[in-house]
């Protein structure tokens, strides 16, 4: 009787057997790598030699760049002597548009070799605040439609709130806080003031330029296709005035609006304001050392936030 | 499936694997509140490396990229992540199937394909040209390996320091393992018992323990099977020895495994144990400073 249910009970158990394939008894081929002591030291030396050389080349690279930083936040305006950040108010309201011209005389030690790029740098401005980097609207930049803007850009999309009145061009909050100083170098010689010239163009990404943003149209006579909207609150022009010398760089196209509207990460940040060109003596193989002059027209305010400017 | 310390017959033989099962050593609050600090500082180091290296960064040919975009920053920051998360499984993984590496290196790459899809000029309408910018600068990817190399390190150092001076007994099983392979393919057993005493203690282990899971051996013994030699082959787990004989069979067992054990534990930490210790650490120190001195350099600049 015994004998009888453990022959029935081994047929049944060997039909449920699983299979001895190599999957289903966990045998699949496999590498089994294990810690050892000859697999970690060597790895740990190799790593600390590999990382000796790229510190050095990092060193030696940083070390090469040459940079001159002014901070020009409270410079004296040329007429008077009160600062130009007295004389246009803390923040945009109280400014409305005003500007100062304040000159700052630096010396270069040694000649910066080309090419040299001109920046500007804030702190302490957050554009990397949700709203703020919310406040767009990348249609309008595109330059579909010009009378319809995104709800994003509330309170800064339309003349009258809740989407009454005009809209503005462009809206939201980015591009109303656009940075507005300009700045103007000239080299001092002794007697003649040569104008260090600078190109206005090739400073911001050229996927941004070509994909993301366009003018509505009709292209050639933006005054006309900008029909129907306002300039920002903060602007002291509207928007196809912004590089009227030139058509590429003018409207939604201009690269200090692009530079401007991708939103740096940090609250210290720097941007590109100008590439030098190197085209005139004396300045082909760069910025010889000597006096410079930056005639800078002021008009971004930044004391309302304790922030400061630097020209770079 | 696929995550296998060591093989069945291996856990067969070394019953002890269980006890940390059974003791809940694995996974208790002790270990869920350090995997969670280990989380914080690695989302520090995480962030703050790519901050520090990006900070006032610019590309180095193509001046107009800004690298300090918050995009940018942004796409530095989640490359590392994926990145450092990815290596940290592999490492972890101590049984790499074909599917371990589809998985792994796999999910590596859907991930930069992703991005790619997400930043090319047809999808991403805010994002575009992100990635093929970044990824054009050699201090993106620098700061990545950076900070992947910072997150590793510590974890491969203390993994290392435990299997060398703390091995647990599935460390010393898995070197057995290995060195049993290599052993068998190179037929010279001298950092192994002879090969007669394995014989003899797996096939009385295995009849210990198989009498607690098999279904008797009563057909076994009427049929004769378990008369027959089976010396020669080792694999056949029944009908090794008979009910009998296997109380006194698995007593010697016993002692046989534990030797086993420590001739395993022997085998592994061949080199004298101090010097390893002060080599491990001299490098460890080496190159952890060294990683801080790049780190150091691309803050200041």
């Amino acid at each position: 009787m015994y004998y009888n249910n453990i022959r029935f009970l081994s047929a049944d158990t060997e039909a449920r057997k699983p299979s001895d394939s190599n999957f289903k008894q966990q045998r699949l081929p496999a590498w089994q790598p294990i810690l050892t002591a000859g697999t970690v030291l060597p790895m740990f030396f190799v790593i600390g030699i590999l990382f000796i050389p790229i510190g050095i080349g990092l060193l030696v690279t940083s070390n090469n760049v040459v940079e001159h930083i002014e901070d020009y936040t409270d410079c004296n305006s040329e007429s008077g002597n009160r600062t130009c950040a007295d004389i246009i108010g803390p923040d945009m309201v109280s400014s409305n548009g005003s500007t100062c011209i304040c000159r700052i005389r630096f010396k270069l030690a040694i000649e910066m070799p080309a090419p040299v790029y001109i920046y500007y740098g804030l702190t302490n401005f957050y554009q990397n605040h949700r709203r703020y980097v919310k406040s767009r609207d990348d249609n309008q930049l595109l330059g579909k439609d010009v009378t319809k803007v995104s709800k994003d850009c509330a309170p800064f999309d339309t003349t009258e709130p809740d989407g009454q009145g005009t809209p503005y061009a462009p809206c939201g909050a980015i591009a109303n806080s656009m940075f507005s100083d300009s700045f103007d170098l000239f080299f001092e010689n002794e007697e003649n003031h040569t104008n260090v010239k600078v190109d206005n163009t090739g400073i911001a990404w050229p996927t941004d330029k070509n994909a993301k943003f366009d003018n509505p149209e009709p292209k050639n006579d933006l005054p006309t296709a900008f029909m129907g909207t306002v300039k920002p609150l903060y602007w002291s022009q509207p928007v196809y005035e912004l590089d009227a010398k030139n058509p590429a760089n003018n409207g939604y196209k201009n690269e200090d609006l692009i530079v401007w509207m991708r939103t740096a990460a940090l609250p210290n940040f720097r941007k590109l304001h100008r590439r030098v060109k190197h085209t005139d003596s004396p300045f082909q193989k760069g910025l010889p050392s000597g006096d410079y002059t930056v005639r800078i027209q002021y008009s971004y305010p930044v004391k309302s936030f304790q922030g400061t400017k630097t020209f770079i | 499936l696929y995550l296998q310390d060591v093989t069945d017959q291996m856990s067969l033989r070394y019953p002890r694997l269980y006890i940390p099962g059974h003791l809940n050593l694995f996974f208790n609050k002790k270990v869920f509140i350090q995997s969670v600090l280990k989380g914080i500082l690695s989302s520090v180091v995480l962030f703050f490396v790519p901050y520090g290296a990006l900070r006032n960064a610019v590309h180095a040919t193509d001046r107009h990229v800004d690298l300090t975009s918050h995009q940018a920053l942004g796409f530095v920051v989640s490359t590392t992540l994926i990145l450092a998360v990815n290596l940290q499984i592999a490492f972890d993984t101590s049984y790499w199937t074909g599917f371990n590496h589809f998985v792994i290196w796999g999910s590596i790459s859907f991930y930069f394909g992703f991005q790619f899809l997400l930043y090319s000029d047809f999808i991403g309408a805010a994002y575009t040209g992100v990635a093929r910018a970044t990824i054009g600068s050699a201090i993106t990817w620098f700061t990545i390996i950076v900070t992947v190399v910072v997150l590793m390190l510590p974890i491969v150092a203390y993994r290392f320091f435990y299997i060398d001076t703390r091995p647990t007994l599935s460390d010393r099983v898995r070197l057995k393992q290995r060195y049993s392979r290599l052993s068998k393919s190179r037929t010279s057993e001298h950092a192994l018992r002879p090969s007669s005493a394995l014989r003899r203690s797996r096939r009385s282990l295995r009849s210990g323990y198989a009498f607690a899971h098999q279904e008797g051996f009563g057909r076994l013994i009427t049929s004769g099977a378990n008369m027959r030699k089976t010396e020669s082959n080792p694999t056949l787990r029944r009908g090794n020895a008979g009910a009998a004989a296997a109380g006194a069979k698995s007593e010697s067992a016993i002692q046989s495994q534990q030797r086993e054990a420590a001739a395993a534990a022997a085998a592994g930490v061949a080199m004298p144990k101090v010097i390893n210790d002060l080599m491990s650490f001299y490098v460890l120190g080496i190159s952890i400073g060294e990683v801080l001195v790049s780190v150091l350099v691309l803050t200041v600049n």
